[in-house]
């Protein structure tokens, strides 16, 4: 087997193990949901003492687990409203990962990236003005 | 003098005999590739211009090299074949690190610097980041047994904080300083695209900051290959 050969084996069972890892880790935070108390404390939040857009992103999705939408919006709706979009990514990587020999990230236009780090940013000032 | 190299029926150059020199050293001009001077007609392997034993020298960086691909007759080793830089955009690496509370942005530093290792074996990035990793995260945990053992009375854990932060700080930055000596010798030694990296944004915004180049170079790279005059 040539290089690429070798490296896309590698890749594939790297990607079976990383979606194995999300399943099993998705299973635990469901049935015990203290295990988000394990997760590191956002340095921002602990330095600076302001909520980054990422704030409360894995209580939401804890919420969401748990299928209450409205809890878990408010805990951090950006990140409810950017779930799906991230689990297409998520998907799409491991679709790549899996079925292509030289594997290329998924394209995104950069005026939708630059876009979404803009969203984030306004989100991030309006959830600690309001 | 100048000299133009064949190869395949593709032709490159001109190049410097330093330069060609250099991508012998290299492997990315094979001692077989046909050479030509360029006030001249006739076609001669390169070994008779360089010699056999072509020490690596060090010459003018920014002018592409041809990019063997693998399996090319007469290719001595895929040596002079580096995979491309990992290629997602930066302000998405940072997009997804606030997400994922800055797991992504680990894991991706990680990512970078397995990658740098591959084309540069002289990268120590990969080892700083193993070792920020240790202490920030073994940090955390002593810590929280520290609120633990106190019954989470005592939140002041600075005895133990301020030392483990100092650590990890200056092993990041040892990780980022890596990765741009790695990087600046990578891509102005065998994949010559004249690079320069700012060590105030090197110290500021790291991996970001690499990641925009990486994305940069990857661009130039499937450019060149699309003219076929690939680097």
């Amino acid at each position: 087997m040539d290089a690429d050969g070798q490296s896309w084996k590698g890749r594939q069972r790297l990607a079976h193990g990383a979606a194995a890892s999300a399943v099993i880790l998705l299973a635990a935070v469901w049935v015990w949901p203290g295990v988000a108390k394990l997760l590191p404390v956002c340095p921002i939040r602990v330095y600076l003492g302001v909520l980054c857009p990422g704030c409360g992103a894995t209580h939401a999705l804890l919420m969401l687990l748990h299928g209450h939408l409205r809890d878990a919006a408010r805990f951090n709706a950006l990140f409810v409203l950017l779930l799906p979009v991230a689990l297409w990514f998520a998907g799409e990587c491991y679709r790549r990962a899996v079925s292509m020999r030289k594997f290329e990230w998924p394209k995104i236009p950069a005026a939708a990236v630059y876009s979404l780090l803009a969203a984030g940013f306004v989100f991030g000032l309006l959830r600690n003005v309001a | 003098m100048l000299y133009h190299i064949s190869r395949e029926g593709q032709n490159y150059g001109p190049y410097t005999l330093d330069d060609l020199q250099r991508y012998v050293a290299s492997g990315n001009v094979l001692l077989t590739d046909m050479a030509r001077a360029e006030d001249g007609t006739e076609w001669v392997p390169v070994s008779q211009i360089v010699g056999t034993g072509t020490p690596p020298s060090v010459g003018m960086a920014g002018v592409p090299a041809p990019y063997p691909e693998v399996g090319v007759p007469g290719a001595i080793a895929p040596a002079g074949v580096y995979p491309d830089p990992p290629n997602l955009h930066w302000a998405l690496v940072l997009v997804i690190s606030i997400f994922t509370c800055g797991l992504f942005g680990v894991v991706w530093n990680f990512v970078q610097a397995t990658w740098m290792r591959r084309v540069n074996p002289r990268s120590n990035a990969l080892f700083f980041y193993i070792g920020y990793v240790v202490v920030s995260f073994g940090g955390s945990f002593l810590r929280v047994g520290m609120m633990a053992a106190s019954g989470f009375r005592n939140h002041y854990t600075g005895i133990i904080g301020i030392p483990v932060t100092v650590i990890w700080f200056v092993l990041l930055e040892l990780a980022f300083f890596d990765m741009k000596r790695s990087m600046e010798e990578h891509f102005n030694g065998p994949e010559p695209v004249g690079l320069t990296l700012s060590p105030v944004m090197t110290f500021f915004f790291g991996p970001l900051y690499f990641q925009y180049h990486m994305s940069r170079i990857n661009e130039v790279k499937r450019m060149a290959r699309y003219r076929g005059a690939a680097i």
